[in-house]
């Protein structure tokens, strides 16, 4: 046996996990590492959902110069408009056009001589040009000539058997549905398929890519988020839970709330790691006692993320000074802040934002307020139920202490709306802030639920004064 | 299946290829016939061990999943036979099967699906290893 042998197979050991980046770090994230190589892969869905930009990013990308990339129309998409849009994109590169990227229109073969036009100008090109891979579009107008079920599945079989012998990855776009996967045969001989969706919300849409098939390889399941940019798709990986323990449960280690009196009242403060839900009606102090709570940490030299939806920047340097603190200095102890208008609001851009942050390391407090703008951004509350609780598994998981702030109806704490939005179950405290029945310029405070604490069950008075909010 | 004829040159290599896959089989006549080699098709493992001994090829290229006599028992046949075993085997198949090929007494494998600058570099490779670890039989 010559030493060819053993090169052949660490060679194959590579290529068993052989991948072709999309050229976008996020949809190569939720395909675990690409798309597979020397495969053929499916991009389905319906005019204008985006299969043709990823595609055209996805060429771009791999334009190495070392084998030719093709993008051949066929009889839905005039190569015309494929060609003068992509040059809107920030990956465009108009040196590889022609040369590394050939782009051909196969509409008038196909149209004189049917599907099988297709596989013998394929089989040529694969001799001729050596292709790396092979964009089709749209391959399910392919369907609209006038063949046979069983013609159609012959030269589905025969296409297959080429593409599949030779060292090229092949993606089928195509405008398909739902009913289409179990009608056309070129779904059984997919090694990925991969729905891209748009879905009005309000006054705008919302664009989702889900992953349906991807065969010798983990993908990351579910709706991910995405915009289109100049860049591209930008995609926002559906957030799950983290895989390591969490260990911040059997820790002791306590942060102190910043609020006088309330550390005393939850068993010596915040649990390391642990969420505190602090829910009450406009105007009962949730954002003061919030703000402190990450003033504190700022204060004690940790970095904090306060997550914010309804003031802006400069509302929020107002308020930090009306508690008697220095905004530029907060700032400047470590004080981040991450705005978003609740009209701009997607709730997968805010996740991963918060997410990237803490993953980036460093932060040890964290503020969302509030939680209900994430809600209302959100067209599935199943969804936002997700990403908070995977959120907070990564916190506790990091040791990363929040605070989530949630407006609540009157009467409502701890039950009511609290337990339906499902957002008590997923913290390890609660707190209730409201005024007292017969006094109601008295503002209360009860903290309902400390998880792991000795906590004091009694409602409180508490009073905000120049100096912040503070047990009475 | 049918046995083609063989593309014989004065002064190419021969190569023997056992292949069932007409796709395959297509590109593997396309490239090898470019590099400069002479090839030979059959499609099952009892027909290339009777084409072996008629042609005595240089190289035989085979998949494990062929009829009759498969690609690894052929190898084996190959490497116990006086008259056949200065024959170089390379295994080319869509199975992982490198540790298989080593012991069956292949000379190299390869995976698919083919690329040809691989598939041609390796022959070619072969053919000049031949000519030095088995200097019996000439190289034409």
């Amino acid at each position: 046996m010559i030493e060819h042998l053993d090169d052949a197979r660490a060679q194959d050991d590579d290529e068993s996990f052989e991948r072709i980046k999309s050229g976008n770090d996020q949809v190569d994230e939720i395909l675990g590492g690409g798309f597979p190589g020397n495969s053929i892969n499916i991009v389905m869905g319906q005019p204008g959902t985006g299969k043709t930009i990823l595609a055209e990013q996805l060429l771009f990308h791999n334009a190495t110069g070392d084998r030719p990339l093709l993008y051949l129309t066929t009889l839905s998409e005039p190569l015309s408009k494929v060609v003068s849009y992509v040059q809107r994109f920030s990956f465009f590169d108009p040196d590889v056009l022609g040369t590394e990227i050939q782009y051909e229109d196969l509409g008038p073969s196909l149209a004189t001589g049917g599907p099988a036009a297709l596989t013998a100008w394929l089989g040529d090109a694969i001799k001729t040009r050596s292709p790396k891979v092979i964009i089709i579009d749209s391959f399910r107008a392919i369907h609209d000539l006038a063949i046979s079920g069983e013609d159609m599945r012959r030269f589905i079989s025969d296409l297959a058997g080429l593409l599949s012998a030779y060292n090229t990855t092949t993606f089928l776009l195509g405008e398909y549905t739902q009913g289409d996967i179990e009608r056309y045969p070129e779904f059984a001989v997919a090694d990925a398929i991969v729905q891209l969706a748009r879905q009005p919300l309000s006054t705008r849409d919302e664009r989702f890519m889900r992953v349906l098939k991807l065969r010798g390889s983990g993908y990351r399941e579910g709706q991910h988020a995405f915009r289109i940019t100049r860049e591209g798709l930008q995609l926002y990986p559906r957030l799950v839970g983290p895989r390591e323990p969490e260990s911040y449960r059997s820790s002791s280690e306590r942060v102190p709330s910043g609020i006088p009196g309330l550390d005393a009242m939850m068993g010596g403060g915040l649990l390391v790691g642990s969420t505190t839900l602090i829910a009450g009606m406009t105007g009962a102090g949730k954002t003061t006692v919030a703000l402190q709570f990450a003033l504190e940490g700022a204060g004690r030299g940790e970095r904090v993320l306060y997550v914010n939806f309804q003031e802006n920047p400069a509302q929020i340097r107002r308020a930090i000074a009306n508690l008697g603190h220095d905004p530029d200095s907060a700032f400047k102890d470590g004080f981040g802040l991450l705005y978003a208008s609740p009209v701009e609001l997607q709730i997968d851009s805010i996740v991963v934002e918060i997410f990237d942050a803490i993953r980036a390391g460093g932060v040890r407090r964290v503020v969302i307020d509030a939680v209900g703008d994430l809600a209302s951004a959100a067209n599935d509350p199943r969804r936002l139920h997700d990403y908070l609780y995977s959120l907070i598994q990564h916190f506790a998981a990091r040791g990363v202490t929040s605070v989530i702030t949630l407006e609540a109806g009157e009467g409502s704490f701890g039950m009511g709306t609290l337990s339906d939005q499902r957002f008590s179950y997923m913290s390890d405290n609660l707190i209730a802030l409201g005024w007292l029945a017969a006094k109601p310029d008295r503002r209360t405070i009860r903290v309902i639920k400390a998880r792991s604490s000795d906590h004091n069950r009694e409602t409180r008075e508490f009073e905000i004064g120049a100096d912040g909010a503070r047990i009475a | 299946m049918k046995t083609e004829a063989p593309v014989a040159h004065e002064g190419r290599a021969l190569i023997l290829v056992v292949e069932r896959d007409p796709h395959v089989r297509a590109l593997e006549s396309y490239f090898l016939n470019e590099a400069g080699f002479s090839v030979e098709f059959v499609g099952d493992g009892e027909a290339a061990l009777e084409r072996a001994r008629e042609l005595h090829p240089d190289i035989i290229i085979s998949e494990v999943l062929v009829p009759k006599i498969d690609g690894l028992a052929l190898c084996r046949a190959v490497r116990s036979d006086a008259k056949l075993r200065d024959i170089v085997v390379l295994i080319f198949s869509i199975l992982a099967v490198e540790s298989r090929a080593k012991e069956a007494g292949a000379d190299a494998f390869l995976r698919k699906p083919l690329a040809e600058r691989r598939l041609v570099d390796t022959v070619r490779e072969l053919l000049v290893l031949r000519r030095v670890s088995r200097p019996s039989r000439e190289t034409t």
